[in-house]
């Protein structure tokens, strides 16, 4: 399975052949949930011990909520990103299946696992650093200070080998040039790489 | 001794007059009744303008029985005062002229007769007398007398003995004489100094009574630490009293330059940055003359910048003059934008009155000693962005070099369009 991400154009040649198998895929977001719900949980600690001991019974409540957002998120990001995939692709002619786009999508969230780890430990880097006395300095901070920087330069390094890794399942998938896969993703990817850079730069 | 230096003047006049026709003396003996008379002037010199009084005091120096028995006659020993009066002139103004119908004085008895003066305002400096007329005894015999009132307009005056020329922003001490070049006592005496911007301690110095060519010291704390820089007038007036009289001296300059310069002072100054936290350290020196007390050095808290305990303030205690003591402070600096720490030394003077100082210290890259392990730290973070943005860069080439390989070794069905392309 590793091969998808040195090799993705001969990974889902030789997978477009197979049947649909979402028994893979599933596992795959289902991982990224669980790294998803370890940040939330671990974020949600750490504002926890922050507040009074009055609201320590609000913690399990801020945590199940947490991981429930989180593995909700995830595959909520999933299928959103999928059907953005599915209706741009459409005006270049893309047929193949929802479902097939679906489960070769999901192999483009996999560099987005090593992201999820260093994103939850540079978050918990920068939580210690921040003042939450005073809220009107959190966003400031946020800003301020390199450990985000980084970890927003490193999530969009993983994004674009995601978005690599869609190009070929999309190209595949829907059946349409390498070209107009590229653009199908591109254009999402884009905007919110601009979006993000907008936001920190 | 001068007559008119005493404050009691006392000038024994005696009069001889003969109270009644019946104390006619027998052929060898002659009774009579012999009256004194003291004056007193308050205030002792008047300056123009100023009202005092004349109290004349007449006493019947008569001693015994009221009536004597002598060659067996009986004789009054009583004086008879029919009226006394004062009279001005071109100086003095008499406001009550006299005393009528007085009556009569037993022996020993006295009788104090005060009248208000008022010096004129254009009255030169001199003795003035005054004209006392006596009316009395069986005769009606009038007594005559001139009371001399002095005159001397000179003022009390304000030596800046201890004022220098040039000022740090600081707590000093100043000191100024005051010097009583009239000829008779000047009373409750106060000095008032002023400034712009300038706190002085006390704010009036009361000196109480000065005699006669005597001279007194007014010493004050002087706070220059909210005045501007350059030449600047301390001022100072006096008030007093002669007799009942308030006046007041022409109000004494001293122009004395302020120099930019704080009497605590920064020095061997470490800014330490550890994230967005600042950790300046180093002495607090009193470049000063007067000790600092209670001296407590606080981050002055303002829009992104917030005190880190456990340094957010440092207590030195007393900082005596020449003298210094090291401290540590931590800040949080939350914007790229603040150049700055404003730091606040508070502390209170010799008087105990609180005084505080604003400063800065700057936080520019220049000056701030990163910490090595964060500088470590930052830098191996961005080394590690980049191994991962070359290796991940070098996966996505590898993949379409792979793509092109396995493409001409095994050549998939794509779409037209690609075809086209290629």
């Amino acid at each position: 399975m590793l091969e998808v991400l040195t090799n993705p154009n001969g990974f889902f040649h030789k997978k477009i052949n197979d049947e649909v198998e979402m028994k893979t895929p599933l596992m795959i977001m289902a991982v990224l949930a669980v790294i998803s719900a370890i940040s939330a949980v671990l974020v949600i600690q750490k504002t926890m011990e922050l507040l009074p001991p009055e609201a320590a019974p609000f913690a399990s409540i801020g945590i199940v909520l947490g991981v429930i957002g989180a593995i909700i998120g995830t595959i909520l990001m999933w299928v959103i990103y999928t059907g953005a995939f599915y209706i741009i692709s459409m005006f270049f002619g893309g047929d193949g299946s929802f479902k097939r786009l679906l489960e070769f999508s999901s192999y483009g969230f996999i560099p987005s696992m090593a992201n999820g780890l260093l994103s939850t430990y540079y978050t918990i880097d920068l939580f210690d650093k921040i003042d939450f006395n005073n809220p009107e300095m959190i966003e400031q901070t946020l800003t301020a200070d390199p450990s985000m920087k980084i970890a927003t330069v490193i999530g969009l390094i993983f994004l674009l080998w995601s978005a690599n890794i869609w190009v070929f399942a999309i190209s595949y998938a829907r059946n349409i040039s390498v070209k107009n896969a590229a653009i199908t993703v591109g254009l999402p990817v884009l905007l919110y790489m601009l979006y993000t850079v907008s936001q920190f730069f | 001794m001068s007559l008119y230096n005493m404050n009691l003047k006392i000038l024994i006049v005696t009069l001889m007059i003969l109270v009644t026709s019946t104390s006619f003396a027998h052929a060898d003996t002659e009774i009579q009744p012999t009256v004194s008379l003291n004056y007193d002037i308050e205030p002792d010199v008047l300056m123009p303008g100023d009202t005092g009084t004349v109290k004349v005091t007449l006493q019947n120096m008569a001693k015994g029985e009221m009536y004597v028995e002598e060659d067996d006659e009986t004789l009054d020993m009583n004086a008879y005062i029919a009226s006394a009066s004062l009279d001005g002139n071109s100086a003095i103004r008499i406001l009550d002229k006299s005393y009528t119908d007085i009556g009569l004085m037993g022996p020993g008895d006295a009788l104090e007769l005060t009248f208000n003066i008022k010096a004129r305002d254009n009255a030169s400096n001199s003795v003035h007398f005054l004209d006392l007329e006596l009316v009395g005894g069986s005769n009606m015999y009038d007594f005559n007398y001139r009371i001399p009132v002095k005159i001397d307009d000179r003022n009390l005056k304000v030596i800046v003995s201890n004022v220098p020329s040039n000022l740090m922003k600081e707590i000093s001490t100043v000191g100024v004489e005051v010097v009583n070049r009239r000829p008779n006592e000047a009373t409750s005496v106060i000095v008032s100094p002023s400034g712009k911007n300038m706190a002085f301690s006390p704010a009036e110095f009361f000196i109480g009574s000065i005699s006669q060519g005597n001279k007194s010291y007014a010493t004050f704390t002087l706070n220059t630490i909210n005045c501007d820089s350059g030449y600047q007038d301390i001022e100072f007036e006096i008030t007093y009293f002669n007799g009942d009289n308030l006046h007041s001296t022409e109000t004494i300059s001293k122009n004395v330059n302020i120099v930019d310069q704080s009497p605590l002072v920064f020095t061997s100054l470490e800014t330490t940055k550890i994230g967005n936290t600042y950790t300046l350290s180093g002495d607090l020196n009193n470049f000063g003359v007067t000790d600092a007390k209670n001296v407590i050095i606080s981050i002055n808290e303002k829009d992104n910048v917030t005190p880190v305990q456990p340094f957010s303030n440092y207590f030195i205690g007393t900082l005596e003059a020449d003298d210094f003591s090291s401290f540590e402070l931590s800040a949080k600096i939350l914007s790229d934008e603040i150049s700055s720490i404003p730091i606040i030394i508070e502390f209170r003077d010799t008087d105990n009155a609180y005084t505080y100082m604003k400063k800065e210290i700057s936080i520019s890259e220049e000056s701030v000693i990163s910490n090595p392990e964060e500088n470590a730290n930052s830098t191996g973070s961005w080394i590690f962005a980049g191994i991962i943005a070359i290796a991940i860069v070098a996966v996505i080439a590898y993949s379409w070099k792979k793509r092109k390989k396995d493409d001409a070794q095994n050549p998939y069905e794509v779409p037209e369009d690609e075809e086209d392309e290629e």
